[in-house]
Formats: structure tokens, C-alpha cells, sequence
């Protein structure tokens, strides 16, 4: 990797209209229910090509189920996901060659070391040997974990682990990351040399979605954002356009809601008790 | 707080009823039936040990044997059940000593607890003749009880930083496993051994009546036989040997909760591998790559290991089994012993029960990954490639195994010309238990535990038996399918050389049918996986939680 800061991946070529483009992921009428209990209802979201795009939510919002259904690993209920205008559900293959998924808690090949692991996601994309290991090295430098390529993924901490699932996502240069709480447990340090990737990703045509509750990290690297509540889609648009006017975290309290105000809890204001 | 502890691991024992499965009451009463029945074998042995050398036998072979079961189950057991774990609860202000209180006496509820109770209090047949001699046996009883849970949490603790180490713990899952397959066998040996002794066994039980697996039983035995003061001594004795347990039990208690964490393995240099593995070595593509993951995962996955090395220890049974009675007696030139071969029972065993059982370890292939599968799933992988991958993974590491293992079974039993056909049905019901495992996979998901734990930790799921039960009816699916090959190698050993080419002739159309389901089954297998492999996830996934 000759350029710490740039994106592993291949350079997107920044189209001249990416209004021509159609949008990285188009969400239509999704929906999912767990024994008759909607999670997810009747969601409608576009994702225009080329954005850094922030879904947020409170906890059981429905952003993982949402993200599951649009990446394959949720069957819906009802309800369509184009990735790039391939549908996820009719045609997979195609679409999940644009896509690359950082799942939340979900397991990792333990006895698989972080090199073996990257390179096996990258030849079950159908890359060939030279390109995977050329892509492994470049990955592993700019997640830094080169001195723990070795190690098997067991040993891994868990920002070690989170890193290692997002190289998995990126060794095939997808157009679309889709990133579920992606810096979770991961070191500041860590945490801004990923954002940098996906920066110069984004800055090269690529789409990135991830879901996060930092509102901060949010509005600062997003430039759009969808809120969430209850399974259903309640702002979406450009992060100036949502906040209007004011910070995102308001904006999000003011449409979800639920805010307690309180002096404290009494028996909790002296440890003498 | 002991009250606290012991609800606590009572909710956790409810949970696994709440979840409105009948399975759930099935399992129990399974369970319960087969504590009735071995308690009841044992009322029956205690009612007629009428003399003083049968109560002898009866209190210090059985007695030990039940405190040493204790004991050996936690060595090997021991951090399956974290429920009451003192590095999970060191973080509350919970004192030590009510901590080990809680943890002795939740370690008798559950199975275990509730076989324990049935077992002991059966045996107070033994004691009809008096009541005295009834209240001295409920004394010595919960003496027996009180050195078992002890010395069980010692030794659990005392191995915690070797069962921390996974080279170590694997090791020891395999030795268990291995104690499990030849429990027949072994329980021969020892029956032999102790025949072979029983001049001098009274002696040798005269010694153990000292010891700490066979004081308290020492103690009612000393009552019957009239000796009162030895009987107290031994109450002493059984006393003395419980404080010392836990003592050591306090302080290895207070050494695991000043260390938490410290327990965690750390990665070694050893511990590390340079370049891809199996990755680097297999030819490129999807289906080679996941060949070569499933390889790394049946080899270095102490849950997935056991089912290869249950090969090389089903072998030695069935040699065993075929070989007279007892391990391993082979004679090259024992004419009894190829008779013994020539039993349809060993016949089926080796070339269709075997290979059938081995093919069909394919449906735990997806379980044993649990949410890691999740990486197939995201990818564009076709199922055709997911499913084939995986056979030639198992067909990598089994054949071999096979081959071997019949070459070595036909040479040590004298009876080479059946080899070829031997390897031909052998294969044929390989090959079936593949194609089977391969599409029962994608409609139903075996429950198994999830990764990192410990092969031998009860999953907890509602269905998990009935699946276990449809599993078992399955898999008769390529032992039928073996039967060609068996009935013609059966007549074969039977008339001899002449009848060698129904053998073969057999034997092929077992290899036709094998080679039939496995293409079926991976054509079914595939087709369902491209369309469910989301609900497959999702079935899996059900076993983290």
C-alpha cells in the first residue's frame, strides 16, 4: 500500500452526473414481522449513489433488521431492496458483487487467523489468489493489524474483530458498504484511520450506510442521515436538512422522543447511603 | 445470599421450560426414567446383599464409584455450566464462603443432582434388616454426597488454568470421548480384572475404606459388621476429609476471583501461523476455498474434531466387538475370531453404520459455524459451490481415514480378499450420509454449542431432541442404502472366496445407490440453499442465544 490515508480499495472513478446513477440502495415498502410484531414497517429509503450515508435509531429501532433485509441476510416479510438496481432477493449473485456487509454480533471463523480470514471472503467473492493477496496485505496495513495477521481470529480483541470483519466487507471493492455500528469497541486511533478509508472510498464514487447512536460521529462524517424509530422512517435527507438548523442529536430527541428530565435519582446523589 | 445463588441457578434450570416445547418434558422424563431404572438396579442389589462380603462389595465398589463419577465428570466437565462462576460473579460483594455454599448446593440441582439423589437414596435397600443401620446409611450417604460435590469443585478449580489452555482442553475432550465409546468394552476389561483379583479384593477394599472415596461408606459397613468405635472413626475420618476439601476449596476459590480474566488464554508465538494454510495449498476458486475453511474448521474446532477422531476409536470397537470379547484381542491365526468377523452384526457395523455416521456429520457443518455463515451469506456464492465444498472437504479427510482403517481392520483379521468390496460399500454409505447431510441441511439445523464453548455444553433448545431423534431415523437412510453391500459380503465370508464375486457385485450397487444420493442431495441441497440460505442463517444464528 503506497498511501496510508487512501482507500485499500480500488479507485472509484467519480462519475460526472451521479444523478444518472441509480440510487446505492433503494429500500421499497420493507417490511418484517416476528410473530405478528412489526419490526420493520413498510420502509421506504433511497440511498443516492456516492453518499456517507448515517442510519440512526435508538436501541430496537429496527436499523439492524432494516440492514439485514437490504444485504441478504433477513428474508423480508414484504418489501424490495435494489442494491444498485439489483434486487437482493431475485438476484443475488449480482447483487451482492456490489455490496460489502459488516454485520453486527455475529461470529467470525475463530480458527481461521485474520490473513486466512480476509483472503477467504475475498476468494468466495471469486477473486483470484494474486489479486486476494495483494488486497490482504494492502487491508491488513491500513486496518494495522499486519503484526496480527497470524494470530488466530479467536485471540482477537474486539476492536481487532471489528477491524478484520471490515477488511472481510472491503476486500472485493464494492460500490456499497453497509456498516452496522462499525466503530464500536474500536480504539480513537483505529476509529480515524477507518474513517479515512471510507472518507477517500466515498471520495472515489463509493456509497457508504452505517448505523450508529453517536449522533456526533454521525453529523460530522455523514452527509446524509435517516432517523429511525419503531420501524419506521421518520426524517431522511441531507444531514442540514434533517438537523435543520440545530444539532443532529436535538433533532433526533425531538422526533423520537422519550427524553426523561429529572433532578436525579435521590438515593443515588450520596454514596453515604 | 446462598438462597440468592440457588435461585438464581433454579431460574436458569426453569428457562429451559418456558419456551412452550414438549421436548423440553420428553428430555426430562427420559431423563428421570433412566435415573428410575438405574436406581432401581441398584434397590434390587442392595436388598439381596444380604452377607457381610456382599454388603463389602456393595458399599466400597459402588460406593467409590459414585464419588470418583463425581470427581472424573467435573475434571472433564468442569466450565460447562457457567451459572454460578466465580469469576462471573466476582464483581458482586458476595462472600466467599456463601458463594461456595451456593455453588455446593446448586451442583446438585439439575440431572446430575437429581441421579445422585435417586441413586443414593435406592441403596438404602441395603440397610432394611435395622433402622439404626437405616439413619447410620442416611449419615454415610450425605457424608458421600458432601466429599463428592467437594471434591468435584476442587478439582474443577484446581484445572481451570489447563482447561483454560485450548491445546489442553481439546486433549481432554477427546480422553472423555474416547472413555465414552469404550465404556463397554473397558467395563469388560475391569469385570475381567476385578475376577481375576477377587481373592485379594477384599483386601484392596479394606484399604479404600480409608480413603476419601470410601470413608463414609466405610462407616455404615463398620456399623453392620458391629464394629461401632471403627464406624465413628471413620465418620471422623470422612469429616476430617471434607474440611480439607474445602479448605483448598477457599483457597483456590479466592486465588480464581483475585485473578479474573488472568485465566483467558493469551496467543503465543507457537500460537501463531505464517501464510494461508490450507488456503495457499488447495487449487483456486469458491468451492476449493471453502473446502479448505472446512477442513480448518473440522481440524482446530474442539467441538468438530471429535467426530474424526471418533473414527480411528470406532474402529478399534468394532475390532474389538469382533475380535471375542475384550479390547483388542486380535490373533492372526484364531479361527474364532474370523467366525466372529463373519457376524452380519460387524459386517454392517464396519462398512455401513460407520461410513453412514461420518457422511452425515455434513448437516453439522453449518450449526457448528453458527453466525460465521453469515459470510457465505453476504457473499455470491452459489449453492452448488457452498454444498460441493464441503464434500470435498469431508471426502479429504474421511477417505483416507477409511482406507485405511478397513485395510487395516481386513489385514489384522485375515481376510484381505474382502477389502476391495469392503472399501466399495464403505464408500457407497459415505457418499449417502454426504448427499443426505448435504440437503437435510438446508430444511432443519442440528442444535449444537455455540463456538468457542465447550464441545460438551448442553445446548439449550426447545426442539433439540426431537431434531436428535429425526436424526438418528435419518441417518438409517444410508446404512439401508449399505445393506446390498453387507448381505453380499456377509454370504461372501460365509461361503468363502468362491461367492467373492457377488461381493464385488454387491458391493458396487451399494457405491451406485451412495453415489445417487450424493448427487441428489447436493443438486436438492444446492437449489434449497440458493433460495433459504437467509432462513438457514437465521436457524443457526438461534444458537448463539
Amino acid at each position: 500500500m503506497t498511501d496510508a490515508s487512501a482507500s485499500p480499495l480500488p479507485p472509484h472513478t467519480k462519475p460526472e452526473n451521479p444523478v444518472s446513477r441509480p440510487p446505492a440502495l433503494d429500500i421499497r415498502g420493507l417490511t418484517k414481522a416476528f410473530d405478528q410484531q412489526l419490526a420493520v414497517d413498510n420502509l421506504h429509503l433511497a440511498v443516492p449513489a456516492g453518499s456517507f450515508y448515517g442510519l440512526v435509531g435508538r436501541n430496537g429501532a429496527g436499523k439492524t433488521t432494516t440492514l439485514s433485509m437490504a444485504t441478504g441476510m433477513l428474508k423480508p416479510t414484504a418489501g424490495q431492496a435494489l442494491i444498485a438496481g439489483s434486487d437482493i432477493w431475485t438476484q443475488p449473485l449480482e447483487a451482492k458483487r456490489k455490496v460489502g456487509v459488516l454485520p453486527d454480533g455475529v461470529h467470525l471463523f475463530q480458527t481461521l487467523t485474520g490473513q486466512q480470514l480476509i483472503t477467504y471472503a475475498g476468494r468466495l467473492q471469486g477473486l483470484d489468489k494474486a489479486t486476494v493477496a495483494q488486497r490482504t496485505a494492502d487491508l491488513l496495513e491500513a486496518m494495522d493489524l499486519t503484526a496480527a495477521a497470524g494470530k488466530k481470529v479467536a485471540d482477537y480483541s474486539a476492536g481487532m474483530t471489528k477491524k478484520i470483519a471490515l477488511a472481510c466487507a472491503m476486500i472485493h471493492a464494492p460500490q456499497l458498504l453497509v456498516l452496522d455500528e462499525p466503530f464500536e469497541a474500536v480504539d480513537p486511533v483505529s476509529a480515524s484511520n477507518i474513517q479515512d478509508i471510507l472518507k477517500a472510498f466515498v471520495a472515489g464514487g463509493g456509497t457508504v450506510i452505517l448505523s450508529s447512536h453517536v449522533m456526533d460521529l454521525v453529523q460530522r462524517l455523514c452527509d446524509h442521515v435517516a432517523i429511525m424509530d419503531a420501524g419506521r422512517l421518520l426524517a431522511a435527507g441531507t444531514v442540514d436538512q434533517v438537523r435543520a438548523g440545530g444539532s443532529l442529536e436535538d433533532r433526533f430527541v425531538e422526533l423520537v422522543g422519550g427524553r426523561v428530565v429529572s433532578e436525579g435519582i435521590s438515593w443515588l446523589q450520596s454514596s453515604s447511603n | 445470599m446462598v438462597a440468592v445463588l440457588l435461585q438464581l441457578k433454579l431460574a436458569h434450570l426453569a428457562a429451559s421450560f418456558r419456551q412452550g416445547n414438549a421436548w423440553v418434558i420428553v428430555s426430562l422424563v427420559i431423563s428421570l426414567l433412566s435415573a428410575t431404572s438405574i436406581a432401581g438396579a441398584i434397590f434390587s442389589l442392595g436388598f439381596f446383599a444380604t452377607s457381610n462380603q456382599d454388603l463389602t462389595y456393595f458399599y466400597l465398589i459402588g460406593g467409590p464409584l459414585f464419588i470418583l463419577a463425581w470427581w472424573v465428570l467435573a475434571l472433564f466437565l468442569g466450565g460447562t455450566d457457567p451459572t454460578l462462576d466465580p469469576e462471573a460473579l466476582s464483581p458482586y460483594p458476595i462472600r466467599r464462603r456463601d458463594l461456595m455454599l451456593g455453588q455446593g448446593l446448586a451442583s446438585l440441582l439439575g440431572v446430575g443432582g437429581i441421579f445422585s439423589l435417586f441413586t443414593l437414596l435406592a441403596a438404602i435397600s441395603s440397610t432394611f434388616s435395622s433402622a439404626a443401620s437405616a439413619l447410620l446409611y442416611l449419615l454415610s450417604a450425605t457424608l458421600a454426597l458432601v466429599l463428592a460435590v467437594l471434591g468435584a469443585r476442587v478439582l474443577s478449580l484446581a484445572t481451570l488454568p489447563l482447561r483454560a489452555r485450548s491445546n489442553l482442553k481439546a486433549l481432554a475432550s477427546l480422553a472423555l470421548f474416547a472413555l465414552l465409546i469404550f465404556t463397554g468394552p473397558l467395563t469388560i476389561l475391569i469385570s475381567r480384572g476385578l475376577a481375576s483379583i477377587w481373592e485379594q479384593l477384599t483386601t484392596v477394599l479394606e484399604v479404600i475404606k480409608w480413603t476419601p472415596l470410601g470413608a463414609p461408606w466405610g462407616l455404615v459397613l463398620e456399623a453392620q459388621r458391629g464394629n461401632q468405635l471403627l464406624a465413628w472413626a471413620l465418620a471422623g475420618l470422612s469429616l476430617a476429609y471434607a474440611a480439607l476439601l474445602w479448605l483448598i476449596w477457599d483457597r483456590l476459590t479466592k486465588y480464581t476471583m483475585e485473578r479474573v480474566g488472568a485465566l483467558i488464554p493469551s496467543s503465543t508465538s507457537s500460537d501463531r501461523q505464517s501464510g494461508l494454510g490450507l488456503l495457499g495449498l488447495l487449487p483456486d476458486g469458491p468451492r476449493w476455498a471453502v473446502a479448505a475453511r472446512v477442513l480448518n474448521l473440522l481440524g482446530k474446532d474442539s467441538r468438530a474434531n471429535l467426530n474424526i477422531f471418533a473414527i480411528p476409536l470406532l474402529f478399534l470397537l468394532i475390532l474389538a466387538m469382533n475380535s471375542g470379547t475384550g479390547l483388542i484381542q486380535v490373533d492372526l491365526g484364531d479361527q474364532e475370531i474370523n467366525q466372529g468377523f463373519q457376524a452380519v452384526n460387524g459386517i454392517f457395523m464396519l462398512v455401513g453404520f460407520l461410513p453412514g455416521f461420518a457422511g452425515y456429520i455434513y448437516s453439522y457443518l453449518v450449526p457448528y459455524e453458527n453466525t460465521a455463515f453469515s459470510l457465505h451469506v453476504l457473499s455470491p456464492l452459489r449453492g452448488i459451490d457452498d454444498r460441493l465444498g464441503r464434500v470435498y472437504a469431508m471426502c479429504l479427510i474421511y477417505l483416507p481415514l477409511f482406507l485405511l482403517g478397513d485395510t487395516v481392520f481386513c489385514l489384522t483379521l485375515g481376510i484381505l480378499p474382502l477389502l476391495g468390496p469392503i472399501l466399495l460399500t464403505s464408500l457407497g454409505a459415505f457418499l449417502a450420509g454426504l448427499g443426505l447431510g448435504a440437503w437435510t441441511d438446508t430444511l432443519f439445523s442440528m442444535p449444537v454449542a455455540p463456538p468457542g464453548s465447550s464441545p460438551w455444553a448442553t445446548p439449550q433448545y426447545p426442539d433439540g431432541m426431537a431434531k436428535t431423534m429425526f436424526r438418528g431415523f435419518l441417518s438409517l437412510i444410508p446404512m439401508a442404502l449399505s445393506l446390498p453391500g453387507v448381505i453380499s459380503l456377509t454370504v461372501a465370508s460365509f461361503v468363502g472366496e468362491g461367492s467373492l464375486i457377488w461381493a464385488w457385485g454387491g458391493a458396487c450397487l451399494s457405491l451406485l445407490l451412495g453415489a445417487g444420493l450424493l448427487t441428489l442431495g447436493v443438486r436438492l441441497g444446492a437449489a434449497h440453499y440458493d433460495r433459504n440460505q437467509a432462513l438457514m442463517l437465521q436457524r443457526v444464528a438461534a444458537f448463539s442465544s
